[in-house]
């Protein structure tokens, strides 16, 4: 049995629609999971509802084997890290660490040892008697990091704590953050929008769309794999093709002609053709070269800081008139398809281009 | 016309005004309590002994600290359950609460005679239901129902000011306490009240300063056996015509609400942003309804209600005649002119005075008021601050202390007509710069710009872009300036005379006669005030100005 199990939250407000529609996932112990998704899409929600902010109208919360159900959210054990910290204005850094172990009763010499053990985990030594209004964004995400791990939760939950936190920082905090939960060997949720800080932060993604966890897993997986539509959408990858239209047939009709193309990955219910953006791109045809050759005309060549991007609009009998955008790593591209790349923009020829096979991938809706 | 010559043309009117209304007879006030001159009266004027001036003070004091207390006990649960805005039922008490704080005293007092007086309402029912021959309740004329008139009035001034600032309070400190393993009751202890404590101080404050100041209750509901500062500045100047004694009484009260004042001001700005309330995201009130919350809901509602039932009381008093039966003999008997040859004019006369009065004020004041709020936007730095708090220094001053200030000042402008409108115009001018102030500053500085670019003076630019752009708040400040003049009643008991009495002079007459029949009439003419005043702040409710809360 998993640690925590979420089953089948269903959740609305007010009169629209649902925001949770039978979310639902499993997590280790000690595992940190991202849910990572558009904002509106419900990922506060979820956690209001595993701290017990807030009541789903129907499903299950299971941590350790028992129901959260009825428990209110005092008794729950659960850290929770709110976006912009939410420190308590009127108490000092170390009031504001030792509040959870007062809670608990605490006595006051141990209290003031785990305090300090906490301040030092997130690098605040000395910081016990400041006032919490004068600190910075990052002095503040980390008091209320210690805050909510002084009295060792089950379960941690952070809500975006570093959307308040400078650009230039975040890179830094997340690499601090996730050293420090490591440390705890902590089971936390991690709610994101920022598909870099998921990538860093999870050991496991789950990507939610429509009130569901639409896919989960490790982050390099789903990147190299989006496998649903949403998903691919949200990864920012173009060239999405129902199949259930002509060019969509047609497109498919020509990437099952390459040999190695992906089509052991084409199942039941898949409904789209994805060419994923970051592919390599070669002239010409060779005989008994790998990949998937077209022909085309170059509509567009956009200059980009590490790419290029290339707007290929295929021009062979049965594509014709269907357009790609394809990512070209700059250091990938060779004098010859710079120079060929450059007359078709300039010339009206479309010439003969071959497309890495593995550049296909099959979505399911 | 250049910077400072603006300056001076706005400043001036304000200036003449306050100097002549205002400083003239506070000064006056002071040399008649310190001066050589003392025996104006005519005769040896008996200045109060050290024992008597101890004895009102100390009873000033007492009566609104227990008030201060008692309003604080009823309003502060209150101000809990209205800290989160939701269910229908909140709102409908959020209204009713402020009923309270804007209707004029005299409205109040007989609004408590109609309730708890020896004919009221709840005698009249506690009789008939236990076939008593004597009205149980006998709270006229003690200590009881001043308290109970000064908690009427200032539940609302607590709850208004706590609620508001709880609200703002972002809801997920409570939940971060909830996480970290508090209950409901240590959140509020740790975390929910020490953050609304600055707002529970400068409530508790302002109520002090309001029942220490209070005249109309204390004068009507008490009757003679009690006396604040007010009441006896009241009754020194015109029972006894001793105005040196009532100067001494004067300044002792000036000295103790400027004091409070300055202590609430200062309050006010420390604890002016006090906590972030830049989430966009409030925690919703996810939670089902529990029977909690409706018990909740229902005993906030019933307590509101309880708050409001002496206006209901009233009304209901005003339709009925001797026994329980609906009638408008009451309203009638305004009609018919004077109602006891002890008056000196008809109620008729005294609404027309009323309104005449407070349209005066309007005019007066939205010069007044528009003059210092052009004064303080166009005065440079230091200078303005330091103008801010004299133009507010009205505010400050109990009425009475400013009409004891015109009788001992304006020597024979004492009989004219016009001098309670220049009271209600002194009084009602703070609230009209500070409804005015933040309109002019949000005014764009470019449009100003591009008016003179285009071609336009100063003065067109006036009268064309600015005026018509800061008409909603002159309408709102009019509003307030006009209700404000309508229920004075301190200022115009001492300076109106008595062939002009005003609508809350006749009520206070009426309320002093014996007879059933003068009293039914009173609280007619208090329902017609009382309609007046709620349709004014209905009316300011539906404009869209901005009124910054005092």
């Amino acid at each position: 049995m998993a640690y925590l199990e979420v089953q089948d939250l269903w959740k609305s407000f007010g009169g629209t629609g649902a925001v949770l529609r039978g979310l639902g996932f499993t997590q280790e112990r000690g595992e940190i999971l991202c849910l990572l998704g558009a904002s509106g899409c419900g990922k506060t929600t979820v956690l209001h509802i595993l701290a017990g902010l807030m009541q789903a109208e129907s499903g299950r919360v299971r941590l350790g084997g028992r129901d959260q159900d009825g428990i209110p959210v005092h008794a729950r054990r659960i850290g929770y890290v709110f976006q912009d910290h939410v420190l308590f204005p009127h108490l000092s850094v170390r009031r504001n660490v030792e509040y959870g172990l007062r809670m608990l009763k605490w006595p006051a010499r141990q209290r003031g040892r785990r305090v300090h053990e906490m301040l030092e985990l997130v690098d605040l030594a000395g910081y016990e008697e400041r006032p919490v209004r004068g600190l910075s964004g990052g002095e503040s995400q980390r008091v209320a990091l210690a805050r909510s791990l002084a009295p060792a939760p089950d379960l941690l939950l952070l809500d975006e704590p570093l959307s308040s936190v400078d650009q230039r920082l975040r890179g830094d905090l997340v690499a601090e953050l996730r050293s420090v939960l490591e440390a705890q060997s902590i089971t936390a949720v991690y709610v994101t929008h920022d598909l870099e800080e998921a990538y860093f932060m999870g050991d496991r993604v789950a990507f939610l769309h429509d009130g569901r966890v639409n896919r989960i897993d490790a982050p390099s997986a789903l990147v190299a794999n989006p496998v649903t539509v949403a998903c691919a959408r949200y990864l920012g990858m173009g060239n999405i093709f129902a199949l259930d239209t002509s060019v969509g047939r047609r497109l498919r009709e020509w990437a099952i002609s390459s040999a190695d193309s992906g089509l052991d990955r084409f199942g039941i219910g898949t409904t789209h053709l994805l060419i994923r953006p970051q592919t390599e791109l070669r002239t010409g045809h060779r005989d008994g070269g790998q990949g998937l050759r077209c022909r085309g005309k170059v509509a567009a060549l956009r200059p980009k800081v590490n790419e290029v991007q290339v707007e290929l609009a295929l021009s062979q009998p049965d594509l014709e008139g269907t357009t790609i955008r394809l990512d070209l790593a700059r250091t990938g591209i060779s004098r010859e398809l710079q120079t060929d790349l450059e007359a078709s923009v300039a010339g009206s020829a479309a010439g003969p281009w071959t497309l890495d096979a593995n550049c296909v991938a099959w979505l399911t809706e | 016309m250049n910077g400072r010559l603006r300056v001076l043309v706005w400043a001036l009117p304000p200036f003449i005004f306050l100097g002549a209304f205002y400083f003239l007879p506070l000064v006056r006030i002071l040399v008649t309590a310190l001066g050589p001159d003392r025996l104006v009266g005519g005769g040896q004027a008996v200045l109060p002994d050290w024992r008597s001036l101890a004895a009102v003070l100390g009873f000033t004091t007492w009566q609104a600290l227990v008030s201060t207390a008692a309003s604080l006990v009823a309003g502060l649960p209150l101000a809990w359950w209205l800290r989160d805005h939701g269910s229908r039922l909140r709102s409908v008490a959020r209204l009713l609460l402020t009923v309270p704080f804007v209707m004029p005293v005299v409205v109040t007092a007989s609004a408590f005679v109609a309730l708890m007086g020896p004919s009221g309402l709840l005698n009249r029912w506690l009789m008939g239901w236990f076939d008593l021959s004597a009205p149980p309740i006998q709270l006229m004329h003690t200590f009881g129902i001043i308290i109970l008139a000064h908690v009427f009035y200032n539940t609302s001034v607590v709850v208004r000011v706590v609620s508001g600032f709880w609200s703002q309070q972002d809801r997920r400190l409570a939940a971060a306490a909830g996480t970290l393993g508090a209950t409901a009751w240590r959140t509020l202890v740790t975390v929910e009240a020490p953050l609304v404590l600055p707002a529970v101080v400068s409530s508790g404050l302002l109520v002090f300063l309001f029942c220490f100041s209070s005249f109309g209750v204390v004068l009507i509901l008490g009757g003679l056996r009690f006396s604040t500062l007010e009441v006896a500045i009241y009754r020194q100047a015109v029972s006894y015509f001793n105005l040196p004694a009532a100067a001494v009484l004067a300044l002792v009260q000036l000295a103790v609400t400027f004091t409070a004042m300055s202590l609430y001001t200062r309050l006010q700005r420390r604890h002016a942003v006090p906590q972030q309330v830049e989430s966009t995201e409030r925690l919703a009130d996810g939670g089902p309804r529990t029977r909690g919350h409706w018990i909740r809901d229902g005993l906030g509602t019933a307590a509101a209600l309880i708050l409001v039932s002496p206006l209901a009381a009233l009304t209901v008093q005003s339709f009925s005649v001797g026994t329980s039966e609906w009638s408008l003999v009451n309203y009638a008997g305004l009609l018919q002119g004077r109602a006891d040859s002890a008056f000196l004019a008809s109620p008729v006369e005294a609404v027309g005075n009323s309104v005449r009065n407070a349209l005066a004020t309007m005019v007066v004041s939205l010069v007044l008021g528009t003059g210092m709020a052009y004064t303080l936007f166009l005065m440079p730095g230091r200078a303005g601050r330091w103008l801010d708090p004299v133009f507010l220094l009205p505010l400050g001053t109990s009425a009475v202390t400013l009409g004891l200030g015109y009788i001992i000042s304006m020597g024979p402008l004492r009989t004219s007509s016009l001098l309670v409108p220049a009271a209600h115009a002194l009084i009602a001018s703070p609230f009209v710069l500070r409804v005015i102030l933040p309109a002019l500053r949000r005014l764009q500085p470019g449009l100003r710009q591009a008016s003179a670019v285009l071609g336009a003076t100063s003065r067109q630019t006036w009268w064309r872009v600015e005026l018509p752009l800061l008409l909603p708040a002159c309408a709102v400040a009019s509003v307030f300036a006009f209700a404000v003049s309508m229920g004075e009643f301190g200022a115009a008991l001492l300076i109106a005379r008595p062939e002009h009495p005003t609508m809350p002079l006749m009520i206070f007459g009426l309320l002093g006669r014996p007879g059933l029949a003068n009293l039914g009439q009173a609280q007619a003419l208090s329902v017609v005030l009382m309609a007046v005043t709620g349709a004014s702040m209905f009316a300011l409710d539906r404009l869209p100005v901005a009124i910054r809360e005092f």
